[in-house]
């Protein structure tokens, strides 16, 4: 498949069953459903504005079961902008991402200009085991952005989406095709008081 | 239909028949009757069974992998089937570990163990894990027998020297008697030198000693013969037919291989420790883990367990470690394999699979496992066994106490998702980039992994066809071993008709009864050999202590191993090993006058009685050994001896047969040959 060169590239990364799937695909399709099917790797294509024009944004779901490092580091080097998803019900999902930070910060360099939000999933869950702050503090150590989310409830899906592209500086991207300003403007005034920016 | 009479098998068949055949009518021969059914002139007929693959022996799987090959190039593939042959430095690599035994420690613990090897690189590990510690123990037990036995000589000597003075205790020996001094505390001094400290390294690297059939199929063999002709030839003499059989059966179904010796029992499942380990774990602690197998572990943790086992660390998993932990260790095992489970150069094959359906697809699948080197074959039936079981607890159900056991939420259908890539890897190299190897070829890694979780019972079980093709194959090269091995499925189907329940992957009784002395103490849980001496045996000798009882299963296992297999039979260098070989057929034959030819047919097991009439022997010949330790105490264990001081040199058949034995005993006596006994 010929590289297009307006194409922009969002990678999935996360441990088995925190729900990457679950929010990609309540963000690509608006639908949840109480599936336990572990992925091997999905992409989905969505239209959205780029710089006044139109451009392809890629989402690619990847595995979090088993690690095929030649696969990973792939999606990292073609990846413009990186989700990192954990389960608030499960430290060890946290955890979990650790390594793959490091690997996207070996093969990108400096992760200051690239996009990368940490995603505390499964809001809605009342078992917790990462606190807010923990999450938060995970992000400050990493310089990205941080958000909680819920998929099964649709809470702040839309929202890391558009926070995400917000956060690439080089292009100035929206999801809405039309780029209503005003629109954007008011969802990420919305957002403020949800996620810390850094 | 192949229909062959008695007299036809008869003429061809002039010498080499094994040891058994001695005293057998010709009419005792097996011939074709058709509809899969074999039968003798005297009405006995075994008609053949579906059977797991696992009970087959090494010379019937290894012709079945050649029926699997024909019946796969008869489909006209386009592409190119082959037997995936093992790695071919193994050969090598194994020498390399039998050597290792030799060098320092350091170079043995830098190579890993376990993972990133080859499969039956790791099963030669583990085997020759286990021969350590079982050489330990026996050279521990060695010691304490040469120990007491000195302590003994050294009473007998006194004795000698101060006439009848009658022996009062081990206390008394250490203190030195009234008589020269100097000859009790010069003299034994060297002996525990020289004869301790060279015997323990002999007995720590004695392949022979603690050599059971494990992971390696019996070519490892001719790695010992060089160094161990001595007893092997002793029992070329005792079992020269057999031997011929053996030549016969090898040469005939390896054109175009090398030159190895097949033997006619099942092969050792063959299963690495690291993945039973794991496998057993988590069907005791994992099967109602949500997510089993899915959800993360701690990398650190199992980077730990990884290195245990590959530093050869006798790890034990217990419920203190997590099952995602354990759960991730097994997929790295299988990921980390040079070459996976599921061969590369059979991968396009197994992929084409996907486009069969139903009954034509397993046949298909069947075909392509029985190419596969045993060790694959039993490893990933293991697992295959596991991913089962787990895929069953999947669905939420409800406890016998009416409480609700969550599922695992892994249906056969995940599972497959996860173990897909894990089994099935293509070639490396060639066009393929990473990316592009991609999703058409995932789906169908999946679904073939699929198809194998689900019908995992019926790809391993061999049809009656197949076994009659192999059947027929085989009496065109090697009519001798039919007869055999037919006498076998019938004892076996005899047994299967009492113990109707056959679990899985496991061989039948009769089969595993057969294999009892190969698979005592080796890697994997097989049935105890305890049956061999039943409980009210034990009770005319009480003297006998269990240590005893040990030796003489030891014997008994030997003796079979000997027998019936001389080729993988671990012939011990130890001197003890030689003494109890020879002694114990001293004592066999004083307990079954007209044993040779009674015995070894007892041994292939026509006689479905067999197993039971076992168990007396073993007694029988038990206590033969209690109750002449007092007169022929030519077993010199701890407890024969305690009440006996009546020392009885090796009977004169030992010395017609030169031995070490003789060596040892003059060592001590400072004579020469010539049967004396010294009281």
């Amino acid at each position: 498949m010929p590289e297009q060169s307006n194409d922009y590239r969002v990678v999935v990364f996360g441990a088995g069953g925190v729900g990457k799937s679950s929010l990609v695909l309540r963000f690509v399709k608006g639908t949840f459903r109480d599936t336990y099917i572990p992925t091997v790797e999905d992409t989905y294509r969505q239209v959205i504005s780029c710089d006044k024009s139109v451009c392809t944004l890629q989402i690619t779901d990847t595995t979090g079961s088993h690690q095929f490092p030649a696969m990973q580091r792939l999606s990292i080097s073609k990846g413009h902008a990186f989700i990192l998803v954990y389960s608030i019900t499960s430290k060890q999902s946290l955890e979990e991402l650790k390594p793959i930070y490091q690997q996207v910060l070996a093969i990108k360099g400096n992760v200051e200009a690239i996009p990368i939000m940490l995603v505390g999933n499964k809001s809605d869950e009342t078992q917790r085991e990462v606190e807010t702050k923990d999450g938060e503090a995970q992000a400050n150590q990493w310089k990205c952005a941080f958000m909680e989310t819920s998929a099964k409830t649709n809470h702040n899906v839309t929202e890391l989406f558009q926070e995400l592209l917000n956060l690439d500086k080089k292009r100035n991207m929206s999801l809405n095709i039309d780029g209503k300003r005003s629109g954007k403007q008011s969802r990420a005034e919305r957002l403020k008081g949800k996620c810390s920016v850094m | 239909m192949l229909l062959l009479d008695g007299p036809a098998l008869c003429t061809s068949t002039p010498s080499p028949l094994p040891a058994v055949h001695t005293g057998e009518r010709p009419n005792m021969h097996f011939y074709y009757v058709g509809d899969h059914t074999w039968a003798t002139m005297l009405g006995q007929s075994v008609r053949l069974q579906p059977v797991p693959i696992q009970s087959l022996s090494e010379l019937e799987r290894a012709r079945l992998q050649e029926v699997a090959l024909y019946h796969l190039e008869e489909r006209d593939l386009d592409f190119k089937i082959s037997i995936p042959r093992e790695i071919h430095k193994r050969r090598k690599s194994l020498r390399r570990k039998f050597d290792s035994f030799s060098k320092e420690k350091k170079e043995r613990e830098s190579a890993p163990k376990a993972f990133g090897i080859p499969l039956s690189q790791v099963i030669a590990n583990d085997r020759a894990y286990k021969r350590r510690q079982d050489a330990l123990k026996e050279s521990r037990r060695d010691c304490l027998d040469l120990e007491a036995s000195i302590l003994r000589f050294r009473a007998e000597k006194r004795q000698f020297f101060n006439g009848n003075k009658p022996l009062v205790g081990s206390s008394s020996l250490t203190g030195g008697g009234p008589m020269s001094p100097s000859a009790n505390s010069v003299a034994p001094a060297p002996f525990f030198e020289n004869q301790n400290k060279p015997l323990s390294p002999t007995f720590l690297d004695n392949s022979g000693r603690g050599q059971r059939r494990g992971g390696l199929s019996v070519d490892s063999i001719s790695d010992l013969v060089e160094s161990q002709s001595r007893l092997l030839e002793a029992l070329q003499l005792s079992h020269p037919a057999e031997l011929e059989l053996k030549k016969s059966a090898g040469g005939g179904s390896t054109e175009g291989r090398t030159q190895t010796k097949l033997s006619l029992n099942p092969i050792y499942r063959q299963v690495p420790r690291v993945l039973e380990r794991c496998c057993s774990h988590i069907e005791t602690h994992g099967l109602q883990t949500v997510g089993i197998f899915r959800v993360g572990s701690s990398k650190k943790r199992v980077r730990q367990l990884r290195e245990d086992f590959d530093v050869g660390v006798d790890v034990q998993l217990d419920e203190e470690h997590s099952v995602h932990d354990v759960a991730a260790l097994l997929k790295e095992f299988l990921r980390d394999m040079p070459d996976p489970l599921l061969p590369r150069e059979l991968y396009p094959a197994f992929l084409h699979s996907n486009l069969l359906r139903g009954a034509d697809q397993l046949q298909y699948l069947q075909h392509l496992l029985y190419l596969l080197p045993p060790c694959n074959c039993d490893t990933l039936l293991r697992l295959l066994t596991l991913l089962h079981t787990v895929q069953s607890f999947a669905q939420d159900s409800i406890g016998t106490n009416d409480e609700e056991i969550t599922g695992n939420k892994m249906t056969a259908a995940n599972l497959a998702v996860i173990f897909g890539p894990n089994l099935l890897q293509r070639e490396k190299g060639g066009d393929a980039t990473p990316h592009g190897m991609g999703i058409e070829d995932s789906t169908a890694i999946i679904s073939v992994t699929l198809v194998l979780i689900q019908n995992y019972k019926r790809l391993f079980t061999v049809s009656a066809e197949l076994q009659q093709e192999v059947l027929m194959s085989l009496i065109q090269t090697d009519p001798d071993i039919i007869d055999y091995l037919l006498r076998r499925k019938l004892s076996g189907s005899h047994l299967t008709l009492d113990s109707s329940s056959e679990s899985g992957g496991r061989r039948d009784t009769g089969v595993s009864l057969d294999s009892v002395g190969a698979s005592s103490g080796s890697l994997s849980p097989l049935e105890p050999p305890s049956p061999l001496f039943p409980p009210d045996g034990n009770g005319s000798e009480g003297s006998l202590t269990s240590e005893v009882f040990l030796n003489v299963l030891k014997l008994n296992q030997n003796r079979k191993r000997q027998e019936s297999r001389y080729g993988e039979a671990s012939p011990g260098k130890s001197i003890r090993h030689m003494r109890q070989f020879h002694s114990h057929h001293n004592l066999l034959s004083l307990a079954q006058p007209s044993s040779s030819s009674s015995s070894s047919s007892r041994l292939l097991g026509h006689d479905p009685d067999a197993p039971d009439r076992r168990g007396p022997l073993g007694s029988a010949l038990s206590f033969t050994m209690g109750s002449s330790s007092g007169g022929r105490g030519s077993c010199s264990s701890l407890s024969g001896s305690n009440d006996s001081n009546i020392w009885v040199r090796q009977t004169p058949q030992d010395d017609a047969k030169p031995s070490p034995a003789t060596n040892f005993w003059d060592f001590f006596t400072g004579k020469g040959s010539g049967s004396e006994t010294i009281v």
